[in-house]
C-alpha cells in the first residue's frame, strides 16, 4: 500500500449557529488560489436554505472581501470569524486556514 | 450608558495598536487573577498575514495543558449599545480529536461594558472552570460557571440586555 501523502495546505469555510453546522473543506498540496477560495465560499453559501443565506448575506459578502484583500501571496495559518451582527445565536461564517497558504492568486 | 474605546481601530494605526495593549492588559490581570494553574500563552494565531490589521482575531491566546484556547475578535461600531457575543468553537472536525483545541471567542465593539463582560467570561474560562453561555427568555446573556476545584458551585457572573 502506498504511503498516504499529508497534505501540505488546508482548510475549512463554516456557516455555523447555535443549530447550524455546514462546511466546505480543502485539502490539497498546493495553496488554495483565491479564486477557489470565492469558488467554495459562494458552495457553502448555495448550501444554505433562503432564510439561513439571508441571515449571512453581510458575513459572506466580508468573508469574499477578506479572500480579495488577502494579497498576491495569500494567508498562513488564521480563523476568521464574521458574525452576523445583532443576533446572539452564533450565527456567522468562519474562515479557517489550518495549514499552509490559502488565497494566492496565480498569475 | 456604554462608552466605545478606540473606535476608529480599523482606519487609524495608532487605535489598533491602542486596541491591542488594552486587550492584552485586560488579559494579563485575568491570568494573574486566576492564580496561575495553568500556563497559557499568547498570541496563539494572528491574522493570516503582517499587513492584515482587521482585527479578527485582536487577540488569542492557547492553554496546552488544558487544550483551551481564546480568541477575541474587535468589531466597528454598528448600533448605539452594548455589542457582545460569544461562543464555543472547536479547532478540529472531530472534537476528540487529540489535535482539538477548544475555543472561546468573543466579537465585540471594544466599549467600557463590553470589556467588563469579557472578563466575566475569561475568568473561569482560563481557570479551567466548565461555563455555559446561554440567553435568558428576556434574552440577557447569563453565564454559569462550575468551579473545577470546588465541585459544582454555580455562579451566576453577568447579564447583558
Amino acid at each position: 500500500m502506498p504511503k498516504s501523502v499529508e497534505p501540505e495546505h488546508r482548510g475549512r469555510f463554516q456557516a455555523q449557529s447555535d443549530y447550524l453546522e455546514e462546511s466546505e473543506n480543502w485539502a490539497q498540496q498546493e495553496p488554495l488560489t483565491a479564486r477557489d477560495g470565492h469558488r467554495l465560499l459562494t458552495a457553502l453559501e448555495n448550501r444554505l436554505d433562503d432564510k439561513e443565506r439571508r441571515i449571512r448575506e453581510d458575513c459572506f459578502r466580508r468573508a469574499h472581501r477578506f479572500i480579495d484583500n488577502a494579497g498576491p501571496g495569500g494567508v498562513g495559518p488564521t480563523t476568521k470569524g464574521f458574525p452576523v451582527r445583532g443576533r446572539h445565536d452564533g450565527s456567522r461564517v468562519d474562515i479557517d486556514v489550518k495549514k499552509g497558504l490559502a488565497f494566492v492568486v496565480r498569475g | 450608558m456604554v462608552t466605545n474605546l478606540y473606535e476608529k481601530f480599523l482606519e487609524d494605526t495608532e487605535h489598533y495598536e491602542q486596541s491591542e495593549r488594552y486587550w492584552e492588559r485586560l488579559w494579563t490581570e485575568v491570568v494573574s487573577e486566576a492564580g496561575g494553574w495553568y500556563t497559557w500563552l499568547t498570541p496563539w494565531m494572528g491574522t493570516g498575514a503582517p499587513h492584515i490589521k482587521d482585527g479578527n482575531p485582536i487577540f488569542s491566546a492557547i492553554s496546552p495543558d488544558l487544550r483551551r484556547g481564546v480568541r477575541i475578535i474587535q468589531l466597528e461600531p454598528y448600533e448605539p449599545g452594548l455589542d457582545f457575543q460569544v461562543w464555543f468553537e472547536n479547532t478540529e472536525d472531530d472534537p476528540l480529536d487529540p489535535e482539538n483545541i477548544q475555543e472561546l471567542v468573543i466579537a465585540c465593539v471594544l466599549s467600557d461594558l463590553a470589556a467588563a463582560y469579557a472578563r466575566n467570561v475569561l475568568e473561569p474560562w482560563v481557570d479551567g472552570s466548565r461555563i455555559l453561555i446561554r440567553r435568558d427568555q428576556a434574552g440577557c446573556l447569563m453565564i454559569d460557571r462550575a468551579m473545577k476545584h470546588e465541585g459544582q458551585l454555580l455562579h451566576r457572573l453577568g447579564q447583558a440586555a
